[in-house]
């Protein structure tokens, strides 16, 4: 009793010294939404920020975690942004999330304009970084590796405030899966990991069981409130977001916390500065306990408040008739077409607005993919071929670097735009083919790029710029067959050991004559080992004779 | 009036021969001779006579000259007529409307003919050539327009890998030429793969009229089959002339296996129609590979060759080795084809080093021309290297794709030296052994590079192909003639069956296209030991004389190994 006493009071003395400590600050807070009576979407966010006097080059860790702080101190990284997404956010319906991401892992870093060598740097944190969570990032290589020119600006504030985007570097990995053994040291970054606060119902095996499972980790520099950004403070932004369905859960009229995550909300982390649960619910339905607090439409339960362990439910959930559509931005959907080697990639976008929306569009192709940039049209739904603004196109390198392809267009108002180019599919070694051959190639989903203001959605939730993720698209590249490299080998070499050797023949063949009666010089030779293997048994047979006579005598 | 076996041709029309009997006086200079009605028109050779004498043959006994003649190329009724003015003719001769060519008249001696001139080899060119080729050419268009025009049957045809490879396919074109527009350079990514200077080329030619694009290619291949003609024909001219100078080391036993304008006439025809209505090329002129310009240096090389004149060769050849790289290995055939035509005497040392002084000058030339159109030396490495490391393994009829798709990474490089030095390394040992036959040595060259080079495809066989006839008096010692054609052309039709089996239909896989392109490129490879073997036997027996076996039968020549 007394050590837990104890426990408590060293608790409660750092949480003090944390929470009054003007330099570092951690918020937590889940966002619970309900986006039609079916699907419920929940957003844990945990942001700590850190004032610091100059640079970011901490020697003591407090509520920042150490182990992603010396990385990006080793790697001289000015901004990071990871995601790990399984499943696809549906835009259409689901409106736009608190968080974009594209399923698979996606990383993208801008690194300090005085780092020397980018790739290098790099490629040391795609290793770092695959090691801390326990993902493939390592397979990030340079033929994964972009740098796109305008989709990705920075998003905190950059020092010289000009960008240049030799320091940025963007791969995803599509094939990528989310798995328990990603989520745990995701949340071993948490000052309080999974004991405390929303974190507590962290529960990886239920969080599995969802439609869509995102998690997200955001570090950058910030200005500190105070407008004229002379103070700065970096930032680390730890994201959750999750869509349940409860049909599928079997929780339709009623579901609760307890029966979405198996666990329950637990008291605040005492090292937050804001712990907070904010739910709401659809019309007709009910919160129960009765939240009294509500912001902007949600009801507000804080965590510091709460004594004990705890449980939220939502009752009288009825089935929807139709399904509103809540998307009023831009959305995206993009297919293959083609047959045989000759393949078709198409997206179409659709500008739900009655006004004009300018769009970056990203796509990176993998190299195995040739892509032809001939073929590249833009055609609205009207058959109105519109000419994109702007075009970057950079042909990719076999085995070395991805096409990429990014431009600029303007979405006519309500309309449906395709963007569509031709592709040839390349062949790869056997060695490059993953295992699963057949299974296919993912391309990463195209990314669409537009201003929040364009998509009338709040500017505190989504940021300046909203991205788009399609699809990532599965492709079948013909294989090799993968059990009969020796046979190859074997049967190449004979071939060519047939030409070198008769070209050899003919290169040194001399004819000479030869008369009918006479035999070949081989032949001859046969013939002449004859007659003296013959000789040579008849004096055997002579001398054996001989000393048989010379016994007898 | 005895007969004997014809030594010497007649090729000439009517009004040209005619003079022959009437003229005054005769010049001989070199192997020409000019012959005159008299004395005062010394100084105006008439027109159309290009005779070749042989003045050792003078046969000082009788003071006879002996005319042979070769009706084939007489017509008929000039034929008669030279009979008539002759007055010596027998009269089985004079009936014969078709004369066998097989009968020597001798002609009494007249105080016309200078006595040294014995020997008369008239050539003159076939009139109904010209005449005949325009209508093969413009039928040759006609069924190019025609596949022109449907477009589908295009898309499918350059969607093959055995006609269009990532070196020489018109989607990497049209990509190259969208990059290059758009102020990308070409050589940073994998869009195009061929030479900076055609692509700039073709991007001028596309601003002016598409049209003029389907015009380039047709035009490409009747340049082709026109050098091919005009090559055949000078290299039959000069065998022939070989041949038939009394001085060589050509034995007396060698009568039925030599070369006989008759059998051989038709042949330059045969060559250059067997380019334009070859499938091969039709496929690869119609799919708009690029590697139809590589074929047409090759040919108009090899035209330029026989011409005795080293710039216009290595010009030709360095275009080639611009293209393609490794028509680099003719380098010692185009030195040896110089120094059997040349004008002047230079000794064999000097033709080499000649060569391939203009050689590097023209290539110099073409880089520097590339170099300074993209000022850096970037479009010529990653040209080269593209064709030297293999990194694509788009499959196509070669030897390569297949074999670095399954080879374990740790081999890769040793691998591809071995494989590329296979295609190189033959030019030396062959260069030594037909160093007195360059023409043949271009040729088997030209058949080992297609055969076994990193991005091969239909087109490249497609050439040596078509030159084969050139070989036909050697045909009857070739020993699987038939097992090599019918593995040849069963593999041709087998290789896009296979494809469609495999990347259409997914009911096979990369085996099976593997197999047959293999069994391809070992029939050629058969076909062109087969020629050279038969070749070489051949030239053996000219010199050494044909066994009487021979000569009755096409039974095998009786020619053992020796070592």
């Amino acid at each position: 009793m007394q050590k837990n006493m104890l426990g408590l009071f060293v608790l409660i003395y750092f949480a003090m010294f944390c929470t009054c400590n003007g330099n570092e600050n951690y918020e937590e807070s889940l966002k619970l939404d309900m986006i039609d009576p079916e699907l419920v979407y929940g957003f844990f966010n945990f942001t700590t920020t850190w004032n610091y006097e100059h640079w970011f080059a901490p020697r003591h860790y407090k509520l920042f975690p150490r182990s992603l702080g010396q990385l990006i101190q080793k790697y001289n990284i000015a901004e990071l942004h990871f995601t790990m997404t399984q499943g696809l956010w549906r835009y259409k319906r689901w409106g736009f999330p608190d968080a974009s991401s594209p399923t698979g892992a996606q990383l993208w870093v801008w690194f300090h304009k005085n780092t020397e060598d980018v790739d290098k740097n790099w490629v040391g944190f795609t290793n770092a970084l695959s090691g801390l969570f326990c993902a493939s990032l390592n397979f990030i290589n340079k033929a994964v590796t972009v740098t796109p020119k305008i989709s990705f600006r920075p998003v905190g504030v950059v020092e010289g405030g000009e960008t240049d985007n030799t320091f940025l570097r963007y791969g995803t990995l599509s094939r990528e899966n989310l798995c328990t053994e990603n989520l745990t040291p995701w949340m071993k970054l948490l000052p309080c990991g999974s004991k405390a606060g929303p974190g507590a119902l962290l529960n990886p095996s239920q969080l599995h069981h969802s439609k869509f499972l995102s998690i997200g980790l955001h570090f950058l520099h910030d200005c500190s409130e105070g407008g004229s950004c002379e103070r700065r403070h970096v930032k680390l932004e730890q994201h959750i977001s999750v869509v349940y369905d409860l049909r599928t859960l079997n929780l339709m009229p009623n579901f609760s916390l307890l029966s979405l995550f198996k666990k329950r909300v637990k008291p605040a982390c005492p090292l937050s500065s804001r712990s907070v649960l904010m739910v709401r619910v659809i019309e007709g339905a009910t919160i129960s306990p009765a939240l009294t607090e509500s912001v902007g439409g949600f009801s507000v339960l804080n965590l510091h408040r709460l004594k004990s362990d705890s449980n939220v439910q939502v009752k009288g959930l009825k089935t929807p008739g139709v399904t509103t559509k809540l998307n009023h931005g831009v959305t995206n959907h993009c297919y293959l077409t083609g047959i045989g080697l000759e393949g078709g990639f198409v997206c179409s976008i659709v500008n739900h607005n009655n006004r004009e929306i300018p769009i970056i569009f990203f796509q990176v192709v993998p190299w195995f993919l040739h892509t032809q940039v001939h073929t590249l049209k833009v055609v609205s739904r009207q058959n109105d071929i519109i000419s994109p603004a702007w075009i970057s196109y950079t042909p990719g390198k076999i085995r070395e670097s991805p096409n990429i392809m990014e431009l600029i267009v303007r979405l006519p108002s309500d309309s449906i735009t395709e963007l569509s180019f031709h592709f040839t599919k390349g062949f790869m070694t056997w060695i490059e083919h993953p295992p699963d051959a057949n299974h296919g190639f993912y391309i990463s989903p195209a990314v669409i790029t537009t201003k929040t203001n364009d998509l009338n959605i709040s500017k505190e939730l989504h940021g300046s710029v909203q991205h788009i993720y399609s699809e990532a698209i599965l492709v079948n590249i013909p294989v090799p067959d993968f059990s009969m490299p020796y046979n190859v080998i074997c049967l190449v070499c004979t071939v060519l050991a047939i030409s070198f050797g008769s070209f050899h023949n003919l290169a040194t063949r001399r004819f000479h004559k030869l008369s009918p009666n006479e035999v070949s010089p081989v032949k001859k030779k046969f013939l002449s080992l004859i007659e003296r293997f013959k000789s040579r048994t008849k004096k055997n047979e002579d001398d054996s004779l001989a000393s048989t006579a010379e016994k007898s005598s | 009036m005895g007969k004997q076996r014809i030594k010497n041709y007649v090729n000439a029309s009517l009004s040209d021969v005619i003079p022959i009997f009437n003229c005054d006086y005769a010049r001989a200079d070199n192997d020409k001779v000019s012959l005159y009605k008299d004395q005062e028109s010394l100084s105006d050779p008439p027109s159309g006579l290009n005779f070749i004498s042989n003045p050792a043959g003078f046969d000082s006994n009788n003071s006879k000259f002996k005319l042979e003649i070769s009706p084939l190329t007489l017509f008929e009724k000039s034929l008669k007529d030279v009979c008539q003015t002759t007055n010596t003719i027998s009269d089985e001769f004079t009936e014969a409307e078709q004369v066998q060519c097989r009968d020597v008249y001798t002609l009494p001696s007249t105080s016309y003919v200078e006595p040294d001139i014995l020997y008369l080899l008239i050539s003159v060119q076939n009139k109904h050539s010209a005449v005949e080729m325009l209508l093969y050419i413009s039928l040759a268009v006609l069924l190019r327009a025609w596949l022109f025009a449907a477009p589908e049957f295009v898309s499918w045809l350059s969607s093959l890998p055995e006609v269009s490879t990532p070196l020489s396919s018109w989607h990497r074109v049209v990509e190259g030429i969208s990059v290059l527009k758009q102020g990308g350079s070409i050589h940073e990514g994998d869009s195009y793969h061929g030479s900076t200077l055609l692509l700039i080329f073709m991007s001028r030619l596309q601003e002016y009229s598409p049209l003029l694009l389907y015009l380039m290619f047709a035009t490409c291949d009747i340049v082709t089959s026109l050098a091919l003609l005009r090559f055949a024909e000078k290299f039959i001219r000069n065998e022939l002339i070989d041949i038939y100078k009394p001085d060589n080391d050509i034995s007396s036993q060698s009568k039925s296996i030599k070369l006989n304008e008759s059998g051989m006439k038709d042949i330059p025809l045969l060559i250059s129609l067997l380019y334009l209505f070859n499938p091969f090329t039709i496929a690869t002129c119609v799919s708009k590979c690029t590697l139809i310009f590589s074929n047409m240096f090759l040919a108009l090389f090899l035209n330029a060759s026989l011409s005795g004149s080293v710039f216009s060769t290595t010009l030709f050849l360095a275009l080639a080795t611009y293209e393609s790289l490794y028509p680099i290995v003719l380098l010692f055939a185009a030195a040896l084809c110089y120094y059997k035509y040349q004008k002047t005497s230079w000794t064999i040392y000097t033709c080499m080093l000649l060569t391939t002084l203009c050689f590097l000058m023209w290539l110099s030339l073409l880089f520097v021309i590339a170099y300074l159109h993209d000022e850096s030396p970037e479009s010529i490495v990653s040209h080269y290297s593209f064709i030297l490391r293999v990194p694509d393994q788009t499959p196509n009829v070669g030897v390569f794709w297949y074999f670095f798709t399954e080879v374990f990474d740790h081999f890769q490089s040793f691998f591809l030296c071995v494989f590329q030095l296979n295609v190189i390394v033959f030019s030396i040992p062959m260069s030594i052994k037909l160093r007195s036959h360059p023409v043949c040595l271009s040729f088997i060259l030209i058949g080992i590079v297609a055969a076994l080079k990193s991005y091969p495809s239909l087109g490249d066989a497609g050439l040596w192909l078509s030159i084969l006839p050139l070989w036909s008096h050697t045909f009857k010692y070739l020993r699987m003639a038939i097992v090599t054609s019918i593995m040849l052309i069963t593999t041709a039709i087998v290789c896009p069956v296979m494809w469609n089996l495999w990347i259409g239909a997914r009911s096979a896989n990369a085996n099976f296209f593997f197999a047959s392109s293999l069994a391809y490129t070992t029939a050629q490879v058969l076909i062109l030991t087969d020629v050279l073997l038969a070749y070489l036997k051949w030239h053996y027996h000219l010199r050494e004389g044909v066994c009487p076996k021979l000569e009755t039968s096409n039974e095998k020549a009786m020619i053992r190994l020796l070592n």
